[in-house]
């Protein structure tokens, strides 16, 4: 008998069935690829509205000066988390789930790490001057402060952009070098280009897997490292509902959370769209299912502990912002949270609930939903209540936000669904690699 | 000059290949031998490389690591003194803020040099022609080839099709 999610068709078959994805596009995927790019062009239109009337459109003002440019940049960061862990951490781990999935959750996190580091950008005053937070001579004899946490960020977030994309160019080489040797015309020339003249002889493959599982090694505490240094962005500085120790396990657990939502996202209507059922079984999402369970349980216990804690500390401004949180002014977009993140995923605990496709794609929406939630309570309530009364206000959401946040999503799926056409959205050397055919030795 | 020919041998798998490669190894060709297979198979990987050293890879991913720690390490707490920023009354060089950084810088010079030696002893980019390289290689079908002397052909093709090849070619090498 073959293992759950076996997959036991032949390689010629695999290969064709992964390549067929590279097909010309539907009038689906044109229409989704379309407003994909209208929602791009109000971001666009809204950020050049910004730049040419100043920061001041934006609703962020003090207390609030980090609003929801900030929280969809730590969703963004967030989202990107769970291709990593699916590749990296889970390879290293030999879990067999990770290999239909894992091509389109690092393609996920190269993207969404794309739309990240536009936020901290848009966010500046002179988004042209970005370049001053990095370390290099200049005229002035300045160099940046090490000290600060937002300079980790830097190097964090360069740093994983860089190696997510690496990580992924080296596991598509094999795979473009498949598509290259049945592709013709214009697409030949630019898979031969890209494939960098692969052509999987041993000597190739030894020197490939010994870089491979080293990039993995690498990759793994770098993902552990990235959301933490994000959260250090809050728990270094003394305000209440940021400073605090349990950040960046919580913002850890919420990123592949938060990720794994969104891989579900994705695939749910690529498989039946390119027909991969027999790569992308149940079984798969029964797996993913379980990681979001768990780290739904982590998020969850990662709320408690912050209400404890503001009980337990005796410090009043602590005790007031917990207070505020759920019962005050902005008190919907915590219950929103808690409801996406707390309450719909512990349907999961249902096998009915975590096999039925249907159900696993509307969850993914509401959690995703609830972590972005999640960012916005952290960032804007704690700063709507700080320290002294007199200098409390409230946070307005102004429209330029609003069309810059709805344009971040046009810019990842116009970049994500461009690779799914261009590229092999699904790992077929892996695949092939896991396939159960024909008399063969275990290996 | 002898003029050699590349003997094309096509498996259909992976049992069959990795019987042919320890019977082609066993009748003594060693460098002359090269396998091109669709996806990592740590079997045939065994059977090719016993008995020989294992990839260098590894140890331009130590290098680079390194050179990212000491470098990160070097430039932070050289630029906190020539400019010097006092925060907090903390000294200027303050080794633990620096770990983050030099962190990042391990993980990325390790990275980039891994990737970079990868591509060095993998010989890739390469645009040209490979010799007895076929596209079936990349989809589903097993390739060993041997180079050897043009009048020693016949016996290594017949060698490869009583070891079970569906398909021998024999492609002239110059």
């Amino acid at each position: 008998m073959s293992s759950p999610g076996a997959i036991t068709v032949d390689y010629k078959t695999i290969n064709d069935d992964i390549l067929r994805t590279l097909e010309p596009p539907t009038v689906k995927w044109l229409l989704l690829w379309l407003s994909a790019i209208c929602c791009l062009c109000v971001g666009a239109y809204c950020w050049v509205y910004q730049i040419l009337n100043g920061i001041g459109v934006a609703g962020i003002t003090h207390p609030i000066m980090w609003g929801v440019y900030i929280t969809d940049f730590v969703f963004w960061v967030g989202i990107a988390h769970s291709g990593t862990l699916i590749s990296a951490v889970l390879f290293l781990f030999r879990a067999k789930w990770r290999v239909p999935i894992y091509r389109i959750a690092e393609a996920m996190t190269v993207f969404a790490v794309m739309t990240a580091g536009l936020f901290p950008i848009i966010h500046l005053g002179r988004p042209a001057n970005f370049y001053w937070l990095l370390p290099y001579p200049n005229q002035r004899y300045l160099w940046v402060n090490f000290k600060s946490p937002l300079l980790w960020d830097v190097f964090a977030v360069s740093t994983y952009l860089t190696v997510s994309v690496l990580f992924f160019i080296i596991g598509l080489i094999p795979d473009i070098a498949a598509a290259r040797d049945k592709a013709t015309g214009v697409r030949k020339i630019i898979y031969t280009l890209t494939s960098l003249g692969w052509r999987g002889s041993h000597k190739q493959w030894r020197h490939y897997m010994a870089a491979y599982g080293f990039f993995a090694a690498l990759a793994t505490p770098l993902v552990l490292s990235v959301h933490s240094v994000v959260s250090w962005d809050f728990a270094m500085s003394n305000v209440p509902g940021w400073h605090t120790t349990i950040f960046p396990p919580y913002f850890v657990a919420g990123a592949i959370f938060s990720g794994l939502a969104m891989v579900m996202t994705i695939t749910i209507p690529m498989r039946s769209a390119f027909s991969l059922e027999k790569y992308l079984t149940i079984w798969h999402y029964e797996k993913m299912s379980q990681l979001i369970m768990f780290t739904s349980g982590i998020v969850t216990y990662a709320y408690a502990t912050e209400f404890f804690i503001a009980w337990y500390s005796q410090n009043p401004y602590e005790q007031y912002q917990f207070w505020f949180r759920p019962f005050g002014y902005l008190a919907p977009a915590f219950w929103t949270m808690v409801f996406c993140n707390c309450v719909a995923p512990l349907t999961l605990w249902w096998k009915k609930c975590r096999t039925n496709i249907a159900w696993l794609f509307v969850l993914s929406i509401i959690i995703n939903i609830g972590m972005w939630f999640e960012r916005f309570n952290i960032i804007v309530q704690s700063l709507t209540v700080e320290f002294i009364p007199a200098a409390w206000g409230p946070y307005n959401l102004s429209w330029i936000e609003a069309g810059i946040t709805l344009g971040s999503f046009g810019w990842f799926f116009f970049w994500l669904l461009m690779f799914i056409k261009l590229f092999p959205s699904f790992s077929l050397t892996e695949i092939k690699e896991i396939a159960e055919v024909g008399p063969q030795e275990s290996h | 000059m002898a003029s050699d020919n590349f003997v094309i041998g096509h498996f259909a798998d992976i049992a069959s290949t990795r019987a042919a490669i320890q019977a082609l190894r066993a009748d003594g060709y060693d460098d002359e031998l090269e396998a091109f297979y669709p996806f990592p198979e740590h079997g045939i990987e065994e059977d090719l490389f016993k008995g020989k050293k294992r990839s260098p890879v590894r140890r331009f991913t130590m290098l680079g690591g390194l050179v990212g720690c000491l470098g990160a390490f070097t430039f932070t707490s050289w630029m906190s003194v020539d400019y010097p920023l006092r925060v907090s009354a903390k000294p200027l060089v303050s080794i633990p803020a620096f770990v983050v950084v030099a962190f990042e810088c391990t993980i990325l010079l390790g990275a980039i040099f891994t990737l970079l030696s990868m591509f060095h002893f993998s010989k890739i980019p390469n645009f040209f022609r490979s010799p007895g390289y076929r596209r079936q290689f990349s989809s589903g079908t097993f390739g060993l080839v041997i180079r050897t002397p043009k009048d020693n052909s016949d016996v290594v093709k017949q060698r490869m099709e009583s070891l079970g090849a569906e398909e021998v070619e024999v492609e002239y090498a110059g």
